[in-house]
């Protein structure tokens, strides 16, 4: 696929790096030279140095042979602009990143659509999104929607006493007959599994988990997690995605947001009519605890500084705060971080790669997770009439190393992916993959 | 050190086209008096108190032609315009057209001394009702017209003067409460003063010409029910009747405690009322509290009037809803004489004495508004101290008022006790008792008509001296302005700079 992506700075560089790795074709446009040298010193892309509003400099991109041109600038009118004149210009695609969610409404969408924006991407959106529902679901890390919820990816770390752990997946098996979830991978000591039915759970091990929603309390149960309620959080950085989580928690829960800067602070309050908006430095120990920090239900560090976010989300940890989320932009420290104990990451980056991977695949894919702290995606993959998986039974299919089919979902109904189901043309797959394993499964859901 | 220059031509030439207005406003009064008191007619004699046909004819044309010649002389005046002429104009403005506005009553020798002819037409322009008069009922119809005109007129002035100049001035925190959304983002009801200045003049005429229709199916003779309704949606006071409202019917009564209510209210709301939009209306937190505050007092007085003074409970109830609304919305008029209830219920209406009516409507005092401003943000202190470094708004219908206008509306309000406690000295000073000087410097600060003591709701403000009067007349023009606008023109930064 010929992909033009228009950037400036990392999110588009680590999208191009990620795109350019799954053998697409990139050309990449970035108005700031330096990094367009190191970049291609980098990665196998081209680069053009210069304004993605321009035309000349899009027709040197070749727009007219592109299928996806991607705009990921951070001013959203560059955006808008970019990917209008690409249409116009012959693009086959086009996506912009936005941070405006007036644009979000379908009324504004279509108007968009018209003029040639095909898709937008709102990437503060998405992670607040994400926050909300790691705040809902308190016992998984992390929780991935499919398909409306029908089937759901949770992330749980294995405690000391879980019923499962030194158990093989077969074992389980037979204690717990009426499992409604499966377990596609196990992250332990740096290194993904893809489990069969002979590996053994451990302590602390991360394992991500297809559920049904019905199963969603014997799995919490069988990790040895509890939910809790969340009343009171904290939150660290008023920038849009603070204010976005905030404005969607602030009638349920109880909201402290912290926001060091005045004008900043002054405006939230605009918005946000039941947050108390504290002025202050997150850093200052003194403040956080005199806003009483060890007793939240939640501590959420947004803010654009990941080491802020990492040491006060630390902080809040060692009170005693049992839920601790972090922003980090960096992504060589997601893995330290979770190593040090905190729960979760958001990673804009990974969030916004996560969308877009979607509309590079060659499969009909609906959603793409990519996951923080471990090197692969979940994909959700629409079976092709007469392709290579409906034609057997899921235990005599032989899928790609390193890829496994978590569950599917038929119509109305999910099913988890055991034993002698067989998929049908049109079924959706949620599938676990490797990125060595992303093509090969591409090709066995196509014809 | 230069000074800057007013420019004094342009004040002038608006001062001008007032007095021509005004000119033929009183010129209006000459039907009334040719129909009701045609021997005047004949009668030639000015300041004799026996006719004053021709005191109203020739102070009405003297008017004219003043305004005339100040205008046409002050024809090349620039258009240079800072605040300070704003200032200047709106002070001005009431003040001269009190003076020539008094020319009437005292041509007719109706009134004793020009200081009592001065005091009336302050009281009438600045819609405050105080009267001087002992026997209303002999003053021939057309003065009697003149005098619920000069209601009608200030409450014109007052509604475009609080919805679309005073905000555009910065004063008194106004800002908040021009036009559309009472609330700190001021998207007006249309862009320009003078488009919306015709809008709100619109709906004044209108409810005008409703109540008097109204009134007029209660039985009132066309002539009352004109001058009452002036004086209603002005909030105003003056009736044309000694015993003031108490002397018609429960209807007539009704009627006019509705059109009170109306007339204290944000004219804003008003013309989104005609506009359906409702939910702006609902939402208006001012208007919950003004609506609050009226159906509250409402029931306090009603019940004790039931149980202290044995009255029946229609009575009781209308008694208090009339006084409770009267007062609120700075009117004045009167059924019953609250001296004569407990003192408990007196000193409750009172206090409703500093509260006033709605932001941009006719009402005086310190504004439903203001009120709820400086209660949320006292509230707020609790917060404040437990959470040092929080910032947290004082809200107006879920919007956070900017800081600067709290704090502008917390000096308004110091500013407005600090001259109610002054005007009470000076009035004490002059020989009034407690009582009295407590009730006359509320009343006239707050524009409303009766005080207390020796000026309660069955007296009037006859007897006291002289410079009482004058100054009496200063605070009734303070509390109509909003008190800066007129304090600021004696300030030296005003002259400096």
């Amino acid at each position: 696929m010929n992909i033009i992506i228009a950037g400036d700075g990392e999110v588009g560089l680590h999208l191009a790096q990620l795109l350019a790795d799954e053998q697409h074709n990139i050309i990449f446009i970035d108005p700031n030279e330096e990094l367009l040298n190191t970049v291609s010193s980098h990665t196998d892309l081209m680069t053009i140095t210069g304004s993605s509003i321009s035309v000349d400099v899009l027709e040197e991109a070749n727009i007219k042979g592109a299928d996806l041109l991607i705009a990921i600038l951070h001013d959203e009118a560059i955006n808008l602009l970019t990917a209008i004149l690409g249409k116009k210009l012959g693009a086959k695609k086009t996506i912009a990143r936005i941070s405006n969610r007036e644009f979000m409404s379908n009324k504004n969408l279509a108007i968009l659509e018209e003029k040639g924006v095909d898709i937008i991407i709102n990437p503060e959106q998405v992670a607040a999104n994400e926050i909300v529902q790691l705040l809902k679901q308190t016992a998984a890390t992390e929780i991935f929607d499919f398909s409306d919820g029908k089937l759901q990816l949770f992330l749980i770390k294995l405690e000391k006493y879980a019923p499962v752990v030194n158990k093989t997946l077969t074992q389980i098996a037979q204690e717990f007959p009426n499992i409604e979830f499966r377990a596609v991978a196990i992250h332990r000591e740096g290194q993904t599994i893809i489990p069969t039915g002979n590996d053994y759970f451990r302590e602390n091990d991360l394992a991500y988990v297809i559920t049904k929603p019905d199963g969603v309390q014997l799995l919490l149960e069988l990790g040895g997690k509890q939910n809790f309620k969340i009343n009171d959080i904290m939150l660290i950085g008023g920038g849009r995605i603070g204010r976005m989580t905030a404005s969607q928690l602030q009638h349920e829960m109880n909201i402290k947001l912290i926001e060091s800067d005045t004008k900043r602070a002054n405006a939230l309050t605009n918005e946000l009519e039941h947050t108390l908006i504290i002025n202050g430095d997150a850093r200052d120990m003194d403040l956080l605890d005199d806003e009483g920090v060890k007793d939240m239900d939640a501590f959420i560090a947004v803010t654009n500084h990941a080491e802020t976010n990492i040491l006060t989300c630390l902080h809040a940890r060692s009170l005693g705060v049992k839920r601790t989320i972090a922003l980090v932009e960096n992504i060589e420290y997601i893995d330290i971080a979770k190593n040090i104990g905190i729960d979760t990451i958001i990673n804009k980056k990974l969030i916004t790669a996560s969308v877009i991977n979607l509309y590079t695949m060659e499969a009909k894919v609906t959603t793409v997770k990519c996951l923080s702290g471990i090197n692969a995606d979940v994909i959700e993959l629409v079976a092709m009439p007469k392709s290579a998986v409906t034609k057997k039974p899921l235990k005599k299919l032989t899928l790609p190393e390193g890829s496994i089919i978590g569950g599917i979902i038929r119509g109305d109904e999910s099913h988890i992916a055991i034993g002698d189901f067989q998929l049908e043309a049109g079924d959706k797959a949620v599938v676990f993959a490797l990125p060595s394993a992303i093509h090969k499964i591409n090709k066995i859901f196509n014809h | 050190m230069r000074r800057q220059s007013v420019n004094f031509k342009l004040v002038f030439r608006i001062m001008g086209f007032l007095l021509m207005l005004e000119g033929i406003a009183i010129l209006s009064a000459l039907p009334f008096s040719w129909y009701f008191h045609p021997e005047g007619l004949t009668h030639f004699q000015l300041m004799d108190g026996q006719s004053e046909f021709y005191a109203i004819l020739s102070s009405g044309l003297f008017t004219f032609l003043i305004g005339l010649f100040t205008f046409v002389y002050t024809r090349k005046a620039t258009k240079n315009t800072t605040k300070k002429e704003g200032y200047l104009v709106v002070s001005l403005s009431w003040i001269v057209i009190s003076i020539f506005g008094s020319l009437p009553f005292y041509l007719s020798g109706y009134f004793v001394s020009y200081t009592d002819a001065f005091f009336e037409t302050m009281s009438g322009f600045t819609t405050t009702g105080a009267s001087i008069l002992n026997d209303i009922e002999a003053v021939p119809q057309g003065l009697l017209f003149w005098r619920s005109l000069t209601h009608w007129i200030g409450g014109m002035g007052i509604i475009v003067l609080s919805l679309a100049i005073l905000p555009l001035l910065g004063i008194g925190g106004m800002q908040l409460f021009s036009a559309e959304s009472p609330g700190p983002t001021t998207d007006k009801i249309h862009p320009k003063v003078r488009e919306m200045a015709k809008r709100l003049w619109a709906i004044y005429v209108i409810l005008t010409l409703i109540q008097t229709g109204l009134l007029m199916l209660g039985d009132m003779s066309f002539f009352d029910s004109i001058c009452h309704s002036f004086a209603t949606m002005a909030t105003g006071g003056f009736s044309t009747q000694n015993t003031s409202v108490a002397a018609y019917s429960p209807y007539i009564q009704y009627v006019i405690i509705v059109f009170m209510i109306l007339a204290g209210t944000n004219f804003a709301l008003h013309y989104f009322m005609l506009k359906r939009k409702f939910s702006k209306v609902k939402s208006s937190e001012e208007y919950q509290l003004y609506v609050g505050i009226i159906i509250g007092a409402t029931l306090l007085i009603g019940l004790g009037l039931i149980f202290k003074m044995n009255l029946g409970v229609e009575q009781a109830f209308r008694d208090s809803l009339f006084q409770v609304v009267s007062i609120l919305t700075t009117t004045g008029f009167v059924t019953a004489d609250y001296l004569l209830w407990p003192t408990g219920l007196w000193m409750l209406l009172f206090i409703l004495f500093f509260v006033g009516g709605s932001a941009g409507s006719t009402g005086g005092g310190v504004k439903a508004v203001r009120i709820l401003v400086l209660i949320k943000n006292s509230l707020l202190e609790f917060r404040r101290l437990i959470h040092p470094q929080a910032i947290i708004p004082v809200r107006l219908n879920h919007k956070p008022v900017p800081q600067k206008i709290v704090f502008v509306v917390i000096s308004f309000f110091l500013f407005y006790l600090s001259t109610f406690a002054l005007g009470v000295i000076v009035m004490a000073a002059i020989g009034l008792d407690f009582e009295s000087a407590i009730g006359a410097s509320a009343s006239s600060l707050g524009n409303i008509g009766p005080a207390l003591g020796s000026l309660g709701p069955v007296n009037n403000y006859a007897n006291i001296p002289d410079i009482g009067k004058w100054f009496l007349s200063f605070l009734m023009l303070l509390g109509r302005l909003e008190i800066f606008t007129v304090l600021i023109v004696f300030s030296p930064t005003f002259w400096r700079k």
